[in-house]
């Protein structure tokens, strides 16, 4: 649907009005096609695509009236020099520390050797005994690099702000190109764990409505269902850990070190790259591998219960995440915050069950809510979605019949969406093909919002508590940075 | 003179173990995790490659950062020598239990100090975090120490406390001594920065205390700092081994009870590092602004100890 630019914050507004909610909003260079903004949004299984002609690149910033927009229009201005009047520097950079002199990343043609580094704006609070603790790029520990500024009163965090950007690769500008030509091996190494999500994605958005064969559908399904459990147990695991309690700390990474080792019987490797393509998956899986993968799942619904026994019996654990890090209801509503951080919320958001894509049209799942937003639930989300997911792949398992695992894929031109369920959420790759070519492809990680929903979250608990609260929320720096 | 050498090599021994203490420490918890661990004696071989090590001084500091290592340091050295081992007789015998106290949070104010002479943020955080805790832990430690004096007449020298209490027979198993022990475990447990009060073994800048107060120094002086505070939980349990619980102590020159003091206070060791483990295993870090209650609650115990001696 054409929208003019004038039109576009109100028909964002009244679009929300009707349910739907804002996926992204990316800009497209001029050349084979003319310089727009494509707005994508969604409700249920409905996915809205506004396309905005723009005359030039400067226009009226939507920020102040749509909180939602603010993450995508300073993503717009850093990456594709659009300019939204207004908006100015006032919530530091999305993506880029290093920018380019009078150039933009994604510009077709050759970039300026030269950059500068962008100075982080000053949005510190001011006030008797209220200062700014710098954290990071690098940290203590072997963790992604992003830079934080806490404006704390003593120990109380008052304001928080994110600066990403440390792990920009220029994702986006390599996936252009002509579009049969299969990116699998790019897009699996977007965010390190999450490889089979973002193939996955990245295959749904080649394929278009092509069929997929049956068997192929429902390996897919197993295998993204592996990555969560895997993900989900570290991130509990990680949450012991940041709380100093050492024992189920250990257990919980042992557990995720044990369905990657079935990963690597299964798939040929540890984190599943190389197993999905665009049109199926690249290899079968043996009658042995299957054995293997129901073995891990019987023992891990026994696992997990005795993991969380470990957590929820113990009191001094439970002080330290209740209550800790809230997000609100109705902060994750207006921010659209995604996955199991939202979910935790109260707020019922799941690809999976909203539009279902390969076999989770034909299982059965719960979706799992907790209502508090703290720690706590977020933890309980995840500990919950374990045990869904060893019933999804047990389902999946048991409908395996022999097919063909792959078909090939004629990538047509238009847009093409590839929408699934990551572990950390709701995960969108957008490519626009135009003759043939992609001309701007863009992958929208849950992160990229989910931290925003962190720094809302953050306010009011004491600076020791945000390693706690952060690991809860475990985002991506890689799939926000790209 | 043969006095003064057994008290020379009692305190060598408490400062040459002191690293294996920590290193046990660590062995018994990787072993509560189903993990493998570094050897026992791998603190001895971190210490030796940070001696060997470089400096690298932020230029924000002043003398002070280069020297507090030492004067740490030697407040630990000092504590070895007034701390009877496995031998009541002490190489110096004009220290009292305040002096000990003090000798303490002499060691805690130079780190305090040093925390803040780096002018980072986090060593700063760890700093005013510190003292926080020490406001209670001084006088909780002191209480505990003082009430074990008190229940064996033994005036404010902490090296007639074993004799005497070995002396009084099964009337020192009073409630007064089981209190101050609990007290002191309590204090102990704080003051040697473990779990619930902090993380030694943690990477969260955010979350430290006494680790963020470390975190400028290099080469020499980290050694020395992490020798200090390894001396100091070996030191604490030493206490906790011979004054809350002198029994297997050697009290004469004799051979054969030196021997039994030498045993006794190695098994001491490894059954309060094995308590420790266990600790920190079972709980998690508390938050912040919850491990004052815990330290009231240490508090408490002593001064409860002090009172059910007069009243009981």
């Amino acid at each position: 649907m054409q929208v003019p630019i004038e039109e576009l914050g109100n028909t964002i507004t009244s679009r929300m009005g009707e349910g739907y909610g804002l996926m992204c909003m990316y800009a497209t260079e001029s050349g084979d096609m003319p310089r727009t903004v494509q707005t994508l949004m969604r409700k249920d299984a409905d996915i809205l695509h506004l396309e905005t002609v723009l005359e030039n690149d400067s226009y009226p910033s939507m920020s102040f009236t749509i909180p939602q927009v603010r993450p995508y229009e300073r993503e717009m201005m850093e990456m594709s020099g659009l300019d939204p009047a207004g908006l100015g520097d006032r919530y530091g950079p999305q993506r880029l520390q290093w920018p380019y002199k009078d150039a933009h990343p994604l510009q077709k043609g050759e970039l300026p050797k030269e950059r500068y580094n962008a100075p982080i704006p000053d949005n510190r609070l001011s006030g008797d005994g209220v200062f700014e603790i710098p954290v990071g790029p690098v940290h203590a520990g072997i963790i992604e690099p992003g830079h934080f500024r806490f404006s704390v009163a003593g120990e109380p965090i008052l304001k928080v702000r994110t600066h990403m950007g440390y792990v920009y690769r220029g994702v986006e500008k390599l996936m252009e190109g002509p579009a049969d030509i299969d990116r699998t091996r790019l897009t699996e190494r977007i965010s390190g764990d999450t490889c089979v999500a973002n193939s996955l994605a990245y295959a749904h958005a080649m394929e278009g409505d092509t069929e997929v064969p049956k068997r192929a559908r429902l390996l897919r399904t197993v295998f993204a269902e592996m990555e969560r459990i895997y993900c989900h147990f570290s991130d509990i695991g990680g949450i012991a850990q940041d709380t100093g309690f050492s024992v189920p700390a250990t257990y919980g990474a042992g557990l995720r070190e044990k369905v990657l080792r079935v990963n690597e019987v299964v798939g040929g490797h540890r984190f599943l790259m190389g197993t999905i393509v665009p049109g199926g998956v690249r290899r079968d899986i043996s009658d042995s591998s299957i054995k293997a993968i129901r073995n891990r799942i019987l023992k891990i619904s026994f696992d997990i219960e005795e993991l969380m026994g470990m957590l929820v019996n113990s009191s001094t654990l439970m002080d330290r995440v209740e209550t800790t890090g809230t997000l609100t209801n109705k902060v994750a509503t207006t921010y659209r915050a995604l996955g199991p951080a939202a979910r935790a919320s109260g707020v019922a958001t799941d690809v999976r069950k909203e539009r279902p894509y390969d076999a989770y049209g034909d299982i059965g799942m719960r979706l799992i809510t907790q209502p508090k937003g703290d720690v706590y639930s977020r933890m309980m989300v995840k500990a919950d979605e374990i045990v869904e997911s060893t019933s999804i792949i047990n389902q999946c398992l048991d409908m395996l019949t022999e097919g063909p695992l792959r078909v090939k894929v004629e990538p047509k031109d238009g847009l093409g969406i590839g929408l699934v369920e990551a572990p950390r959420g709701e995960l969108l790759h957008a490519a626009n093909i135009v003759n043939g070519n992609i001309w701007r492809y863009r992958v929208r990680d849950p992160s990229f919002i989910n931290w925003l929903a962190l720094e809302r979250a953050l306010p009011g608990n004491i600076v020791a508590d945000f390693p706690l609260v952060n690991k809860s929320f475990n985002l991506s720096y890689s799939g926000n940075d790209l | 003179m043969l006095n003064f050498v057994l008290a020379l090599v009692q305190a060598a021994f408490l400062i040459s173990v002191s690293p294996l203490v920590t290193g046990m420490v660590k062995k018994f918890k990787a072993l509560m995790q189903h993990r493998k661990g570094a050897d026992i004696f791998q603190p001895y071989r971190d210490l030796a490659k940070l001696f060997r090590k470089d400096e690298t001084i932020s230029e924000s500091t002043s003398i002070l950062f280069r020297i507090i290592p030492y004067i740490c340091f030697a407040a630990m050295v000092l504590l070895a020598f007034m701390v009877p081992v496995f031998f009541t007789d002490i190489l110096a015998p004009y220290g009292d239990l305040i002096t000990m106290v003090y000798l303490f949070t002499l060691y805690r104010f130079c780190m305090v100090l040093g925390g803040l002479e780096g002018g980072s943020v986090f060593g700063g955080m760890g700093s005013s975090r510190e003292m926080m805790m020490s406001v209670l832990i001084e006088p909780a430690l002191l209480l505990a120490i003082m009430s074990v004096c008190v229940l064996s007449n033994g005036g404010t020298s902490i090296e007639a406390v074993p004799a005497l209490l070995i002396g009084m027979g099964t009337a020192a198993f009073c409630p007064a001594l089981i209190l101050a022990a609990a007290s002191f475990i309590i204090t102990m447990v704080a003051e040697n920065a473990r779990i619930p009060f902090d993380n030694p073994a943690t990477h969260l800048e955010l979350t430290m205390v006494h680790e963020a107060m470390l975190l400028e120094y290099s080469g020499r002086g980290l050694a020395l700092m992490e020798l200090s505070s390894q001396m100091r939980l070996a030191i604490f349990m030493t206490i906790l081994g011979t004054v809350f619980i002198p029994w297997g102590i050697s009290l004469g020159t004799e051979p054969v009870d030196l021997l039994v003091g030498l045993v006794s206070i190695m098994l001491k060791l490894v059954v309060v590092s094995f308590f420790l483990a266990m600790l920190e295993s079972a709980i998690s870090k508390s938050r912040l602004f919850k491990t004052p209650n815990l330290l009231t609650a240490s508090f408490v115990l002593a001064l409860l100890a002090i009172i059910s001696l007069y009243i009981l």
